[in-house]
């Protein structure tokens, strides 16, 4: 009888490991970037990479298989919802040896919430091979270690605490509104004549600070309570109006408003424009929440931050302002033909942007 | 589970200091070479192999003479459902408990050399792979037991070796010795050969003949100049004899194989320096290897490299080597638990091995020296 002696294998010198290969993740706004390392070694099983069988595989040798590799990668890696989509292709040395670093994204519409791997590189040839990865997510790093025992995973990603989220729309809401010019120039002309009230045709100062603060606020906060209701409708998709019509509507709100200070229909309840017309622009932020996808995102932490971001915007035009058009009040061109002529330049830049926005 | 216990902190460690992910670069030359070949020829010559156990089995020895588990976990594969079927043929359930040994599930394996044995009882190749496996573990009584029913079977050098483990590591180094030697004198497969002049190595240094023992691994290396197992031992010999230039030259090139790195790395280690080239690369295996779920495989080289290549690491170097020591206990297992704990200060571990060292009549002259320091 032949006895092998395959007890030779009780080598504990031979403390070596098998195939890895390493996958790292990171979410984008829009999915995932990664890098997978790939050892040269276990390509060649799958692939002839010694194309002039030399027995060294160069550069130029690598980059001839590079669309085999890719496809390789590509078929034993699979993301839930999101699209492969492969970009640089190095080189790289590990412990045991040299590696392709395959560079890629995954497209996942949007940055996503959870992730679910399938991992099946080498499974079928090598029982013992391993996927090592690295998923990072914000400040939270995950692993997961994938191969024939273990194929697929689910990372479940952390949602920041309800007051990070809130500071993060916040900051959201408070940059829309300071680069949301129009509805700067909407809140200006409200504010134009605020220190004022009309009497007999003419404006006619308002006595105190405290009187004009007080008219100020209401139109303030009327608009702001307006536009939060309309957002909350529109970013709960309860509401869907086309963008269009809301931009022109934005548009004629502030030819409105302006022209109301010109030839007032409305004053005792300028707080009502505000509110009417604040309907309106809620539907103009509400595109900018809309695209962040908030269908199952906490709602009310981004909703409220948002809205708050914006009032506290509109705060500091108030602060900015105040002080000019209280001691303007008494100031008689400012009521004869200051707040006039402000206002119809104010018209007709809203008219250029209603002509520009209905029609182009 | 401990051992995961225990590589959760040096992960912590060493992540932070190595960039497990590393800076891949763009090459800038097609003529640059990125990696040698190394399956090219077995590729073609395995091609014309089914797949099944015929396939296994070359994969099994190819990793052997690679020094390279990649292949285990081919070997794995090729058996497919195989690999699972509670009764195999006894072929394919020996290929099962070689491979489940060369991964350290020294318990999976005996489990199917149990289950071998109990239907076929004389069957030889079993037998001296579980008395292989029962000698890794230092029990040594059983082991005899399974020389002495292939003692039956066969007769040469395979069972003069089989028993000079189990009696020369228990009190009986001398006869045993002698009798090896004598065998060795013959002809014999060149495989086998090596492994018993290896046997014999071992059993010279348990007698304290330095002179001896590196004479049998220097005329093993004659006929297989690539053998690990003997590459090792003669470098653990010169090391222990600070030779550390020599074991640079028998070494070099060879840092592939973890053990020979580790070796490399120790010659390399001057006291107080810095952690020089292949030290840095033993480190990075090491972290990489810690990802893999037989941890435990790698415990003995991780333990000899945090006490003689690091410092300050005794504590850990300790804890590695008594996880070890629960799984095998070779001649350098038990020296390496031995000599953690006493210089990490753990009188008791320390002691538990002495007085195994004592129950077990080892004669190693230097672990004899650690086992009276422990009980002192």
């Amino acid at each position: 009888m032949k006895i092998l002696l395959l007890l030779l294998f009780c080598l504990p010198a031979l403390a070596h490991k098998p195939s890895d290969s390493l996958l790292r993740l990171e979410t984008t706004k829009a999915g995932l970037s990664g890098q997978w390392d790939i050892a040269i070694q276990d390509l060649e099983w799958e692939l002839d990479l010694d194309r002039n069988q030399d027995g060294k595989i160069t550069w130029g040798e690598l980059k001839e298989n590079r669309a085999a590799i890719e496809g390789l990668a590509g078929k034993n890696l699979m993301i839930t919802g999101c699209a492969l989509g492969f970009d640089d292709f190095l080189v790289d040395e590990h412990g045991d040896g040299a590696y392709v670093v395959l560079g890629f994204h995954a497209d996942c519409g949007r940055t996503p919430h959870s992730i679910h791997l399938k991992y099946s590189l080498f499974t079928e040839r090598d029982a013992q091979h391993q996927g090592l990865v690295k998923l990072v997510h914000g400040g939270d790093t995950y692993t997961a270690i994938l191969g024939r025992a273990t194929p697929e995973k689910n990372f479940v990603l952390s949602r920041p605490d309800f007051f990070t989220e809130l500071l993060e729309f916040l900051k959201l809401g408070t940059h829309h509104i300071w680069i949301g010019y129009d509805h700067l120039l909407f809140l200006v002309t409200l504010l134009l004549p605020a220190a004022l009230r009309r009497r007999n045709g003419q404006w006619v100062p308002v006595e105190t600070l405290s009187e004009a603060g007080w008219r100020v606020a209401g139109i303030v906060t009327s608009f702001t309570l307006a536009h939060s209701i309309t957002l909350a409708l529109a970013a709960l998709d309860v509401v869907r109006l086309p963008s269009r019509f809301v931009e022109s509507a934005i548009a004629l709100s502030i030819i409105a408003s302006a022209l109301n200070n010109v030839w007032p229909l409305v004053d005792k309840r300028a707080w009502l424009i505000a509110f009417g017309f604040g309907l309106i622009h809620g539907f103009g932020f509400a595109s900018v929440l809309q695209e962040l996808g908030l269908a199952d995102a906490r709602l009310a932490a981004s909703l409220l931050g948002f809205n708050l971001g914006v009032e506290l915007g509109q705060l500091a035009v108030v602060a900015v302002c105040l002080p000019l058009i209280f001691p303007a009040r008494r100031v008689v061109w400012y009521r004869r033909g200051g707040i006039q002529s402000g206002s119809l330049a104010a018209a007709a830049v809203a008219a250029y942007w209603f002509v520009e926005r209905a029609f182009f | 589970m401990r051992t995961a216990l225990l590589a959760l902190p040096w992960a912590l460690l060493w992540g932070a200091a190595l960039p497990a992910w590393g800076t891949p670069r763009l090459p800038t030359a097609d003529s640059e070479v990125i990696a040698p070949t190394r399956h090219q020829d077995d590729k073609q010559r395995l091609k014309t192999v089914p797949g099944g156990p015929a396939l296994a089995r070359e994969y099994l020895s190819l990793g052997r003479r690679r020094s390279d588990p990649r292949y285990f976990g081919l070997a794995q594969a090729a058996l497919g459902d195989l690999w699972t079927e509670p009764e195999p043929a006894s072929d394919v359930w020996l290929l099962r408990a070689t491979l489940r040994q060369a991964d350290h599930d020294f318990d999976g394996a005996l489990k199917d050399l149990d289950g071998i044995l109990t239907r076929e009882p004389r069957n030889p190749q079993a037998l001296l792979t579980r008395a292989a496996i029962r000698q890794v573990q230092g029990n040594y009584a059983d082991a005899l037991a399974d020389c002495e029913r292939l003692s039956a079977l066969t007769h040469g050098l395979v069972v003069i070796g089989c028993r000079a483990v189990a009696e020369g590591n228990s009190g009986k180094a001398r006869e045993s010795l002698a009798a090896l030697e004598k065998e060795l004198k013959g002809d014999a497969d060149p495989g086998v050969w090596i492994w018993a002049a290896g046997i014999a190595a071992e059993l010279s240094l348990n007698l304290g003949k330095t002179k001896e023992a590196e004479k049998w691994l220097r005329r093993a290396l004659e006929k297989d100049p690539e053998d690990v197992f003997t590459l090792t031992a003669l470098a653990d010999l010169l090391l222990e004899q600070k030779r550390a230039a020599e074991v640079t030259k028998l070494l070099q090139g060879r840092e592939f194989v973890d053990g020979l790195l580790l070796r490399l790395a120790l010659a390399e280690k001057k006291p107080g320096a810095p952690m020089g080239p292949y030290a840095k690369k033993m480190m990075e295996r090491l972290t990489e290897a810690k990802n893999r779920p037989r941890y435990p495989a790698h415990l003995r080289e991780e333990a000899l490299f945090n006490l003689k290549v690091l410092e300050g690491f005794d504590d850990r170097a300790a804890e590695m080597a008594r996880e070890n020591w629960k799984v095998q206990r070779e001649i350098i297992d038990t020296r390496l638990a031995l000599e953690t704990a006493l210089k990490a200060g753990k009188k008791e571990w320390a002691r538990e091995v002495a007085e195994w060292v004592e129950t077990t009549k080892l004669e190693t002259p230097d672990i004899r020296e650690l086992a009276r320091r422990a009980k002192k």
